[in-house]
């Protein structure tokens, strides 16, 4: 059945992976009587809409699925199973007319409790216009009484006009009318509750809440799942795992961030405290590049999500320190008498290396059909050439979303299903890799460098002399870090 | 003796801290820690001060490490010193726990658990013993509820110590090891 979806008008990109992925997530779970939950959703627009409009259309198998998806989201404001539309009300009185009485009469009868809300899209409907449109409906029969708080149904109206092209939102062609009934929409209260500003201890590149709830819905995170986070930090991301049920396990290598924290009261630990949510399962301090598993270890995670380094707000580090550098310094031996309490210095990490390593680690250790989400970042001067986004033969990539950060760069979610097996084949072409990048330590650092990239003058359009009002950013005005 | 925040623990005279189950209110605690000694009470206050951020290093992660130190062949399984474990009760979940048992090597889950203090788990395990209940608590109280705060992981192989503080192995390697 086609279900009426609006979402947020945030992160666009971000909104139909998430229902896609929560479709899997529950559709998995559910008994098949109500027909296969397809691995790819349709979707279908308004007529003559814009793909960056709220409103969609999505056919899902069931009314449940569809309530289990709206909950879990972020995104998704309310799906709606749609009694009627049109380019006026006067359509739509048809509209709705014309819908078949067995979908709607149960919905009416005089024992339940019903709200109708006027929502819209661009403009603003002042109340006593609400009002009227409510009481326009009259020939639909309520025959329930009105509740405003927990209602039995809620009834939405929402009404979307051509509102000019200039306010920053999506064109619309035509004015369209909506009236539907909700049948889930998405708990938006998750979001203050852990917003980053009320958190005890936050690092400088904390996952801000609403993504990492993204993240965690990226990778169907839920119970009885383990989630790995090699660059756990602060632990944003794994709250939100946990968050959904999820057994957490995270990684870094710099020990004061995941053993000191700020104190007794301010560590990793004390984030999920915070939500009363379990504690991660293990913690510990390793470096991406050498792993400590045991090498007999494999397909033992569920899912693995991270925000790597990029090396434009922290760079990242792998163990090997001075003696990486060659020639610079001679190779490092560590006295005898200094090994205990030693503290081993580390070596700049390439995201190149930092990259190839975590899709090595994944392909190794996810279970199959396990998820990899990862942030990857990308120059935004590139965007007319073809962006290449990593690859491994033993994933598929299934979504690319983008976050734009800055004019300069953004970052994009991209998530991938583990398809085929950890050969040994692959393990090998890995290795070799691995001691490639080991040799090629410093030319590697400078290739993949994004800091200068994003923080250096712009040099080359100053001297070409162009107003840099003329310079046409290709994506449309609306489009921004939460847009 | 001050209690703070939502400490539970009790410190018995062998020195583990045992956390009890859910639902003990303050004032036992304070019942408990009378029945010490001075010395093992004052020992106990530190501890419960630590109490606030228990929840450390587990046998399930001691399961998936091993040292890998280069040159190494057989890093796993590492030994475990164990200087202070704790327990903490957690919330049991049979699925987790029954994906766990098919992916962790038993042999070293039973000999790592000893050296925690455990001594409960079969030798030999198959998977039609998830059924019984009795096992899957004892699996689940070796795999999650056993927690070891103060100690060390040391390779089979050179004897390397990689130092367990506040419940974080740290794994990583001096420069000359990589």
């Amino acid at each position: 059945m086609w279900y009426l979806c609006v979402f947020y008008h945030r992160l666009l990109d971000y909104r139909k992976p998430e229902v896609e992925s929560l479709a899997q997530l529950f559709g998995a779970n559910e008994d098949h009587q109500n027909g296969r939950v397809p691995s790819q959703l349709q979707w279908k627009f308004p007529l003559r809409y814009h793909p960056d409009s709220p409103f969609h259309f999505v056919n899902l198998p069931s009314e449940q699925l569809a309530r289990n998806i709206a909950t879990r989201s972020i995104l998704v404001k309310g799906m709606y199973e749609l009694w009627g539309e049109g380019t006026s009300y006067e359509e739509l009185k048809e509209s709705v007319l014309s819908y078949p009485d067995e979908r709607k009469l149960p919905y009416l009868d005089s024992d339940s409790t019903f709200k109708i809300t006027v929502d819209s899209f661009g403009k603003v409907i002042s109340l006593e216009e609400q009002k009227e449109l409510i009481q326009g409906l009259s020939y639909i029969p309520f025959k329930g009484r009105v509740k405003l708080k927990n209602p039995d149904h809620n009834f939405w109206l929402i009404e979307v006009d051509n509102y000019g092209g200039n306010n920053g939102l999506p064109p619309i062609v035509q004015k369209r009318v909506f009236f539907g009934r909700e049948v889930g929409g998405a708990d938006r209260k998750l979001i203050p509750t852990y917003q980053l500003k009320s958190r005890t201890y936050l690092g400088p590149t904390a996952m801000d809440a609403e993504m990492a709830f993204l993240m965690a819905n990226q990778a169907l995170a839920t119970s009885g799942k383990l989630v790995f986070d090699p660059f756990v930090g602060t632990g944003s991301i794994l709250v939100a795992a946990a968050h959904f049920g999820a057994m957490t396990m995270g990684a870094d290598i710099d020990i004061r961030v995941v053993r000191d924290g700020r104190g007794p009261d301010c560590n990793v630990w004390s984030n999920f405290k915070q939500y009363g949510l379990p504690m991660p399962v293990g913690l510990l301090r390793a470096d991406n590049n050498l792993p400590a598993w045991r090498p007999s270890l494999k397909e033992v995670f569920d899912a693995i999500i991270c925000d790597p380094p990029y090396g434009v707000r922290a760079g990242g580090r792998k163990s090997g320190g001075r003696k990486l550098l060659k020639g610079a310094v001679e190779p490092y031996i560590v006295p005898d008498d200094k090994r205990t309490d030693h503290i081993p210095s580390t070596a700049p990490y390439s995201l190149v290396e930092c990259v190839h390593d975590l899709l090595d680690l994944a392909a190794k250790m996810l279970v199959m059909g396990g998820r990899l989400v990862f942030f990857y970042p990308i120059l935004r001067e590139d965007d007319f050439a073809e962006t290449h986004f990593p690859e491994h033969p033993c994933f598929k990539l299934i979504s690319t979303s983008e976050q734009i950060l800055s004019s300069r760069y953004s970052r994009v979610l991209l998530t991938m299903v583990k398809t085929g097996p950890y050969t040994e084949e692959i393990a090998e072409v890995a290795r070799i890799k691995h001691i490639q990048f080991k040799e090629n330590h410093v030319k590697w650092l400078e290739d993949g460098n994004l800091h200068s990239a994003v923080f250096s003058p712009a040099a080359a359009q100053l001297t070409e002399a162009v107003d840099p009002k003329f310079i046409k950013d290709p994506k449309p005005k609306y489009r921004g870090k939460y847009v | 003796m001050k209690v703070v925040g939502d400490c539970k623990a009790v410190v018995p005279c062998d020195g583990v801290v045992r956390l009890p189950r859910r639902g003990l209110t303050h004032r036992h605690h304070t019942l408990h820690h009378r029945s010490f000694s001075r010395s093992v009470r004052v020992k106990c206050q530190v501890l419960l001060l630590y109490c606030d951020l228990l929840v450390k290093m587990r046998l399930l992660t001691h399961n998936m490490l091993s040292s890998n130190i280069k040159g190494v062949v057989n890093g796993f399984p590492l030994r475990i010193e164990a200087e202070k474990v704790v327990e903490k009760t957690v919330e049991m979940n049979g699925e987790f726990l029954k994906k766990m048992f098919e992916k962790i090597d038993w042999k070293a889950f039973v000999d790592a658990s000893r050296s925690m203090g455990y001594t409960e788990l079969p030798e030999e395990a198959d998977s039609s013993m998830l059924d019984s209940d009795e096992f899957l608590n004892r699996f689940h109280h070796a795999l999650l509820e056993l927690h070891l705060e103060e100690g060390a992981l040391v390779c089979p192989e050179t004897g390397r110590r990689f130092p367990v503080n506040k419940g974080i192995p740290n794994m990583l390697l001096h420069e000359d090891e990589v």
